[in-house]
């Protein structure tokens, strides 16, 4: 039965602004910014107009009245109460709110002057959020008082990342003294509680300055505080980007040190400065708000969100008689809020390494239907664009699939010769990202027996890792993997069902390329190995699982087991890891072991030892191989078929002396000839 | 300054190496050893650990010679490379080199002795060596900066080179940039890379690509020794040939010194004409192609040998 596989990978989300959460905060911090923009036009009084009488008027918007109707309305309160401050509203008597009216004067960026508000009243005042202690109205005052607190955070987290960039950039760049020097500083700071700091900075720094100054110097205490996590970090990229190739070439081309830095290493630091931006704007608006709360910050008569929870006029008392008074902390709030979810998804989306690999259940479900309905149609729709699915029947679509690339010798299929296959793959296509894109593997077809050495041999971007990692739904990527059928020892596998895909996987066995890292560092090799034998037995003791485990490592000839199985990773070699690795791989008896490109990295007489063993082991255990390698000339040596791939496509499948010696298809032709023998001399 | 020769080179021996060198040397190591500190950590019983990453090397690179150093991994390659470029000071032995005449490092050291003591340079004589001593690394992915476009990179090499403005005699920026530019395209005609695809980023090409711009990188700037690091190893086994065969053609047309340092003694065997064997940082064998080719001494180089007969 044809079946199609559409699995949906949760991948990094390449479009940050689908992300609901990301657009709504993003919306509300640009309506912030707009609003304190143009705060004069947006407040509907002067935020220093003092109401006589008002005190502590509570809020007195209304949006329906039966006198004046639906519309934004001032509702008029009397003071019954002159010692408590108790305001109570008097019956059918309102204030119409007028838009875009005269009020109040106030000059535009200090050229012209006007009057115009957003909306304002004449008689009665409107307190959307109520009046604070000399009657002024609250929310002009935060509206106002924004401006403060939201430029502080930029003014001083660019402040302070324009010093981490270069104090950062200087010790990482040079090291040696420098870096000694200005870390230890940078330590310093860290190491004093942030807001004693703080004090201190602000007593050393003008404690009686002009409210104009106050702004500059608290932006630059700020920074001056906030600058040590992030030149820090500055720091370490730069100490890892120094030992790349081409900063080490710009250096030898006679290329300043100061144009490197800038020119060569600062755009890696991008997508970091500008998350590590957004995480620390709210700590700078929280840390203003601190020194105002205090008294040491921003003060009469300028405003700010800070200033106006000053502990002058916010005690219990008052919070609990006039709650509206708290309002700037709510903006606060969401400032703060705002900011760190957009640097969070900020993070998400520019980091490259949170690329979640697993499989979102509802997805799965939801294009298993799809596939079942579309089935019943015409089965050219399904699956990859470019691939047009055969029918049903496996033989006429072998002649369909032949008619389509007959030049590429497609070879008749094998599946029916063998009775004992283990694993038998028909038209494995795969294609990464949109259906219209190249297919990554286009009609992969492939058995295998027990005992049997297949080697898959291509170039890089031929497919060859791709068919296995697809198949065993272990891609880092979203992909659409279609297939017609897949057999594993003789049972119809569905990729769709996570317990057929789970059988396979405890049957198939993968070895990577890189051997340092495979594995993690922090865990020994006995760990791993128990976990591994708990996957099959959970309820293996330590002891059998020891005993277990040495019988395998003897068995990859690692010598002076007993000592070494407590050890970790990095103290082995290169070809030490990739043996304790193989170990690891058949710790669970797999039937099919596959070994992706994992003699790359090793030295060549290390590379033939390994797979001497692997070959032996192969055969005595009469488990299947699949040997992936872009050499020719090494599985040459130990397979005994071969599939030669080229972009996604399987170009030929023969026995190795076939393959070797009378190869058919032009490709492995120029892949045999273009192997360096050993004797060959350059001619010119 | 004395200066003994190495065990390799007297004069009439490098001509029988055959190729096309002629005999003077451009380049001499004389007993180069390299040790690294390793230091233990915190809680380490041995504090202090010496690693011998090369130990009393010694050869001469000849005028158009291609020398071929094969090692496997950990063999000291890497610092051999590193230390003739001046990323690295040897920690003995010293290094020689023989500046081409009329080149603007001939000139200011007329009044030195020759040959010139890579360690005793100044920092201008250093640049201008730098100059004349390229390399092309090992990984096309990470010798060229990704976030920059190829053009830039290769501009602004050329343009703070002191040999080129030296060549280019104070003219105008615009001036100098035309004439760099001119540069550029004459030598990546030569290793077939359109001048139009100038302005993409380093990831928007191939990996034999990349390798080639990397080449273009070092080439732009007539180099009289050129160091190949690895430079086929990352690639397919069907570009691989083609890069190797272009880096000859290569030295014919622009007749720099190379040192080619590889793995794969197959490949060293095909383009080199000396050929030194390297084991743990110490010279196992040293011998023409013909000696490693028909008749190796040492046991290691056999093995090699016999490893690239077996696969393929």
């Amino acid at each position: 039965m044809p079946s199609i596989r559409r699995t949906e990978y949760r991948s990094a989300q390449r479009s940050f602004f689908s992300l609901p959460l990301a657009r709504i905060f993003c919306l509300i911090l640009c309506c912030m910014y707009i609003g304190v923009a143009g705060a004069p036009f947006f407040s509907p009084y002067s935020h220093q107009k003092k109401f006589e009488g008002l005190t502590y008027h509570p809020p007195n918007a209304r949006f329906y009245s039966r006198e004046l109707g639906l519309g934004l309305q001032a509702q008029k309160y009397v003071l019954v109460n002159t010692v408590s401050l108790e305001w109570r509203p008097l019956r059918g008597e309102y204030e119409k709110v007028r838009w875009l009216a005269r009020g109040d004067r106030y000059s535009v960026l200090g050229l012209s002057e006007t009057d115009i508000h957003l909306f304002t009243t004449q008689d009665y005042p409107l307190f959307i959020f109520g009046a604070d202690h000399l009657g002024r109205d609250l929310l002009s005052r935060i509206i106002v008082g924004g401006r403060i607190s939201l430029t502080i955070g930029l003014l001083g987290s660019l402040i302070s990342l324009s010093l981490a960039i270069l104090l950062g950039g200087l010790a990482g760049y040079y090291g040696g003294t420098v870096d000694w020097l200005i870390m230890r500083v940078c330590e310093f700071m860290l190491l004093i509680p942030g807001l004693y700091l703080l004090l201190f900075l602000r007593q050393i720094f003008l404690p009686t300055a002009p409210p104009g100054q106050t702004f500059v110097i608290i932006s630059l205490i700020l920074s001056l505080i906030g600058f040590p996590g992030s030149a820090r970090l500055v720091r370490g990229i730069f100490l890892s980007i120094k030992e790349e190739n081409y900063i080490l070439s710009a250096r030898l081309d006679s290329v300043p040190s100061i144009v490197i830095v800038f020119r060569h290493m600062l755009p890696h630091l991008y997508s970091i400065l500008l998350i590590s931006l957004s995480f620390s704007i709210p700590a700078f608006i929280l840390g203003e708000t601190a020194l105002s709360y205090l008294g040491l910050g921003i003060t009469d008569p300028s405003v700010s969100w800070g200033s106006l929870l000053s502990r002058r006029e916010l005690n219990l008392r008052s919070i609990s008689a006039f709650p509206w008074i708290l309002m700037p902390g709510i903006f606060i709030i969401l400032a703060g809020v705002s900011y760190n979810i957009l640097a969070e998804h900020l993070r998400d989306f520019l980091d490259p390494y949170i690329n979640p690999v697993f499989v979102q259940k509802k997805a799965t479900t939801t294009k298993k239907k799809q596939s079942q309905k579309q089935n019943q149609k015409p089965k050219r729709e399904l699956g990859v664009e470019n691939t047009p699915f055969p029918e049903n029947n496996t033989e006429k679509g072998i002649e369909q699939e032949e008619q389509v690339i007959q030049a590429d010798h497609i070879p008749k299929p094998t599946a029916s010769l063998y009775t004992d296959t283990l694993l038998s793959v028909r038209k494995l296509g795969l294609c990464f990202g949109s259906q219209s894109a190249d297919p990554a593997l286009q009609g992969f077809d492939m058995d295998i027996k027990r005992g049997e050495v297949l080697g898959i041999v291509g170039e890089s971007g031929s497919g060859k890792s791709v068919s296995m990692l697809g198949l065993l739904g272990l891609l880092k990527y979203k992909a659409h993997v279609s297939y017609e059928s897949i057999y594993m020892n003789n049972t119809p596998i569905d990729l769709d069902y996570e317990k057929d895909v789970a059988c396979m996987r405890s049957h198939i066995a993968y070895v990577y390329q890189e051997p340092s890292q495979s594995y993690d560092p922090l865990v020994p090799i006995d760990k791993h190995f128990l976990e591994t034998f708990r996957v099959q037995n959970p309820s293996i003791d330590k002891d059998e699982a020891r005993l277990r485990s040495l019988e395998i490592l003897s068995l990859m000839q690692i010598d002076r087991v007993e000592e070494r199985i407590h050890s970790y990773f990095h103290q082995f070699s290169g070809g030490m890891i990739q043996r304790v690795q193989i170990a690891l791989a058949l710790a669970n008896n797999p039937d099919i072991l596959v070994a992706d490109e994992i003699t790359t990295a090793l030295d060549v007489i290390t590379e033939q030892t390994i797979m001497d063993l692997l070959i032996d082991i192969c055969k005595t255990r009469s488990m299947a191989m699949i040997c992936i390698s872009h050499d020719i000339g090494l599985i040459g040596s130990v397979a005994d078929r071969i599939a030669v791939m080229q972009k996604g496509r399987l170009v030929e499948c023969d026995k190795t002396s076939t393959i070797l010696n009378k190869p058919k298809a032009p490709y492995t032709k120029t892949l045999l000839g273009s192997q360096i023998r050993f004797g060959d001399r350059y001619d010119s | 300054m004395t200066h003994s020769r190495s065990l390799y080179s007297t004069s009439s021996h490098s001509k029988l190496f055959g190729g096309n060198s002629d005999s003077s040397p451009i380049l001499q190591l004389n007993k180069i050893s390299k040790q690294y500190q390793v230091k233990g950590g915190t809680f380490a019983t041995d504090r202090q650990n010496v690693v011998h990453a090369l130990t009393a090397i010694s050869f001469d690179l000849h005028r158009g010679e291609t020398l071929g150093v094969v090692g496997e991994s950990g063999s000291g390659k890497s610092t051999l490379m590193r230390i003739i470029v001046k990323a690295e000071r040897p920690t003995d032995g010293n290094l020689s080199y023989y500046p081409t005449k009329n080149t603007p490092l001939h000139d200011m050291c007329k009044r030195k002795l020759l040959p010139l003591s890579i360690n005793d340079l100044s920092t201008k004589e250093t640049k201008l060596y730098y100059d004349q001593v390229k390399i092309v690394f090992q990984d096309p992915t990470r010798s060229l900066n990704p976030r920059l476009t190829v053009s830039y990179i290769l501009l602004q090499s050329l343009l703070y080179s002191p040999s080129f403005n030296i060549h280019c005699d104070a003219r105008s920026y615009k001036a100098k940039r035309a004439l760099a530019l001119e540069r550029i395209h004459h030598t990546l005609a030569h290793l077939g890379i359109d001048k139009a695809m100038l302005q993409r980023y380093p990831t928007e090409f191939s990996g034999g690509q990349r390798q080639r711009l990397a080449i273009a990188r070092a080439l732009i700037h007539r180099p009289h020794v050129l160091i190949c690091d690895e430079v086929s190893s990352s690639l397919d086994v069907t570009t691989r040939a083609n890069m190797v065969t272009l880096l000859k053609e290569l030295q014919e047309a622009f007749g720099f010194s190379m040192l080619f340092i590889s793995h794969d003694i197959s490949l060293v065997a095909y383009i080199s004409d000396t050929i030194i064997v390297l084991k743990n940082g110490i010279t196992v064998e040293h011998a023409p192609y013909q000696t490693i080719l028909h008749n190796p001494k040492s046991e290691y180089t056999r093995m090699l040998i016999a490893r690239a007969q077996t696969s393929k």
